[in-house]
């Protein structure tokens, strides 16, 4: 093999080691300081030494990767023999005697320590063999205090130095404006608290509401006074089931000062997600007496009682957020829907053009706008839907049929049928035109004079006018076909 | 005409046979739930006579004529009243005389009435179906009951004047198609000829107006020599109602547009 090879099984050795250990960073210097973060270091512990076992059957005079295969034996005795091994190449070797050292405190102190403990070799400070010198410290990038260039996270601020990209998992160096894996742009740490802010709000999106709670943590670090920070931090917690922790929080905030829409909203949220209704009411009630001219307190009190089956008392506050707030996109979806609920097909139409119009068109609720609209909306053009022509043309078809019956059934002698035979026909164009009235035309020109204007409204309507229609339909063909009263003549043979 | 010519022409026609393969057009709606259900009803129905009539313990042909002789179309009871009168219209339509009877109209049936219910709404299929049928019953009425005397009692069944009926729709519809058909040759038993159906090996993608006039041009021979039969020899003997399948046709065409699916004119189709 060759030593370049050697050198490449050596590294990718030393970054699974690296990426097995608890709290050391790995690489040389922060900038370099990129692994995929671990949810089974154990995983990485295994392969560090698969790849430093291969590399030191391949060059057993190879130091560095003695020095690393210790910090990954599990066995003590297996540690020992590495860091003996790297004194023998190397004599003075510091890592390794103060490794060797810290063993034998440990070996007579107790039994052997867990598995993911740092090592005491990585404990004495000679984790990274190949930047061992004297400068191993830096100051912290928030706090300016010294720390290990090793640290993930600063001891004295508690900020983290490296950050789990939301778009691929991977951690990144703080200092990168894009994560070194995906390039998903994460942000300027110099931002200080909007930097943590975004990062929350993109874990959040992600569902990853235990990240997300910790890194609201490092805003609330930063800026306790962050705007919405509690309220972020009340929906993570709710989300991660600790929701009365999160509405204490809440409510202790409203103590100190209930100035905040936005806090009301989230602890109405929170008792809305646990199914507290009564609780959710109140706060959403005190929420609209502070804030009386907010859209979003009218919708979200709108949203519960519909939600609570209540339309008719939601109705209000909806279309009242729609008229605080014409783009709230959201509240004409909902407005629409309690329109359809009621029965007002051409204020619903109307509502949900705008619900289409206003949200984006990936949004569940736009699809869901678009497909009613689909439902709502006349089949055919108004020219057509109210015009004479149209009635006429789908009413002939079903009438035809009877009236050709009734000619069959009369010998094709229209002079013999009988006044019942009248009654059926005329039974016949009464069932046709109800059966398309409630299907395809409720608002055809005979119906707009029967009752006004808006036609048949509701689909109940509709649907009953139909059923009736086609009920009286059939009964005028089954009076014309059957052969009451004619006799059976006798069959030729 | 004359009537050599004409029967030298049926003779050509009737030996060549379209079998209609498949077309282009994409289906707009889901499954054709009243042409299915039509079907269903003729194979119900046909299997339920077989038990009940054909294959009755010492079932002959007289008595199967008997049994199902009422429910068949008669031009002369319906011109007299008689019977069931525009009933049998109806019951005749689902009726056959036997499997191959049967497995013809409705393979044609399927083919077509498909393509057609797409365009019609099964609801209003179904109607136009009905419509059809009472078509093909009203000009078969016409022509059988009223030329020849002995012809009025000769009943006429099967689904056969309603197919023609969605066929010609299809046409009225679909004219710009292409239908990729599997021609056959074949004798024509009603000719004296022994029968039998010779595919070529060539299936052609036939314009459908093709394929459809010409099996309505191919009635309307029949039916031509059928007159001229008449005007001879007082009786016309055809086995199959050309009439019916020529009045269905007729009702299928020009009646169409009423039972098209609004969705047509509103351009969602």
């Amino acid at each position: 093999m060759q030593r370049s090879e050697v050198q490449a099984l050596l590294r990718e050795g030393i970054a699974a080691a690296k990426a097995g250990q608890k709290k050391t960073d790995p690489t040389e210097a922060r900038q370099k300081r990129i692994y995929r973060i671990d949810t089974d270091r154990i995983k990485h512990r295994e392969h560090a030494r698969d790849l430093l076992t291969q590399v030191v059957e391949l060059d057993e005079t190879n130091v560095i990767a003695w020095l690393w295969l210790s910090t990954v034996m599990d066995d003590l005795a297996e540690k020992r023999l590495c860091l003996e091994n790297v004194l023998v190449l190397d004599p003075d070797n510091k890592p390794a005697q103060s490794g060797l050292a810290q063993l034998a405190r440990q070996a007579a102190a107790a039994p052997a320590k867990p598995e993911l403990d740092p090592s005491p070799v990585a404990e004495a400070g000679l984790a990274d063999h190949t930047v061992q010198t004297s400068n191993n410290e830096t100051p912290c990038l928030f706090c300016q205090q010294p720390i290990s260039i090793m640290d993930t996270t600063c001891g004295h601020c508690q900020l983290p130095l490296v950050v789990e990209c939301p778009n691929c998992k991977t951690t990144t160096d703080i200092e990168h404006l894009h994560c070194s894996n995906c390039s998903w742009s994460i942000g300027d740490y110099r931002e200080r608290p909007t930097y943590f802010a975004g990062l929350a709000r993109a874990y959040q999106a992600d569902e990853n509401h235990r990240r997300a709670l910790e890194t609201w943590q490092f805003v609330e670090i930063l800026d306790p006074d962050y705007p919405d920070l509690y309220v972020h931090m009340g929906r993570a917690q709710a989300a991660l089931g600790y929701s009365q922790k999160a509405i204490d929080n809440l409510k202790r905030l409203l103590q100190e000062g209930p100035t905040n829409l936005a806090v009301y909203l989230a602890l109405g949220n929170i008792y809305q997600e646990t199914r507290r209704w009564r609780s959710a009411e109140a706060t959403y009630r005190e929420a609209l007496q502070m804030f009386p001219t907010t859209a979003q307190a009218h919708f979200a009190l709108g949203w519960l009682l519909m939600e609570i089956q209540r339309p008719q008392d939601a109705l209000p506050y909806i279309r009242k957020a729609t008229q605080l707030d014409p783009q709230h996109g959201m509240a004409w979806y909902r407005l629409a829907q309690l329109y359809e609920m009621s029965r007002q097909r051409g204020a619903a139409t109307q509502a949900y053009k705008k619900a289409a119009a206003l949200l984006s068109e990936e949004s569940l609720a736009a699809q869901k706008s678009h497909e009613r609209l689909g439902m709502l909306e006349p089949y055919l053009p108004k020219r057509l839907a109210t015009g004479w022509m149209e009635l006429t043309r789908q009413s002939l078809g079903p009438i035809l049929i009877c009236v050709l019956a009734a000619l069959l059934d009369a010998g094709l002698r229209p002079w013999w049928i009988s006044w019942i035979g009248w009654g059926a026909l005329l039974l016949s164009i009464v069932g046709a035109f109800l059966w398309i009235s409630g299907t395809t035309l409720p608002q055809n020109p005979v119906i707009k004079i029967l009752v006004g204007e808006q036609g048949l409204a509701s689909s109940e309507l509709q649907v009953g006018v139909a059923f009736f229609g086609g009920m009286c339909w059939l009964l005028a063909m089954l009076i014309i076909l059957l052969p009451i009263g004619q006799s059976i003549p006798e069959i030729p043979l | 005409m004359n009537p050599t010519l004409l029967i030298v022409l049926i003779v050509f026609s009737r030996m060549i046979f379209f079998l209609p393969l498949k077309d282009r057009r994409p289906a707009h709606r889901g499954f054709a739930w009243m042409t299915a259900s039509i079907l269903g009803v003729n194979v119900l129905v046909h299997i339920w006579v077989t038990f009940t009539v054909y294959l009755q313990p010492g079932a002959t042909a007289e008595r199967a004529w008997l049994a199902l002789y009422p429910y068949m179309e008669v031009p002369q009871w319906i011109l007299d009243g008689q019977g069931l009168g525009a009933l049998s219209s109806l019951t005749s339509a689902f009726l056959h005389a036997d499997l191959g009877h049967l497995l013809g109209n409705m393979f044609m049936l399927w083919f077509f009435g498909r393509k057609v219910e797409d365009s019609t709404g099964s609801v209003r299929f179904g109607l136009l179906y009905l419509f059809c049928g009472f078509m093909a019953s009203l000009v078969s009425v016409i022509f059988r009951g009223t030329l020849s005397p002995l012809n009025a009692t000769i009943p006429g069944l099967g689904a056969s004047g309603a197919i023609a009926g969605i066929m010609a729709a299809y046409l009225f519809l679909y004219s710009d198609q292409r239908i990729l058909t599997l021609v056959s040759l074949q004798s024509a038993p009603e000719l004296g000829l022994p029968g039998c159906i010779l595919p070529l090996p060539i299936p052609l993608w036939l314009p459908s107006w093709v394929f459809l006039l010409y099996n309505f041009i191919t009635d309307a021979l029949w039916a031509q020599l059928a007159l001229e039969l008449v005007k001879r020899e007082g009786v016309f003997p055809l086995g199959v109602n050309v009439f019916a399948h020529l009045g269905g046709a007729a009702g299928g065409f020009l009646f169409i547009y009423f039972f098209l699916h609004p969705d047509v004119f509103a351009g969602r189709r």
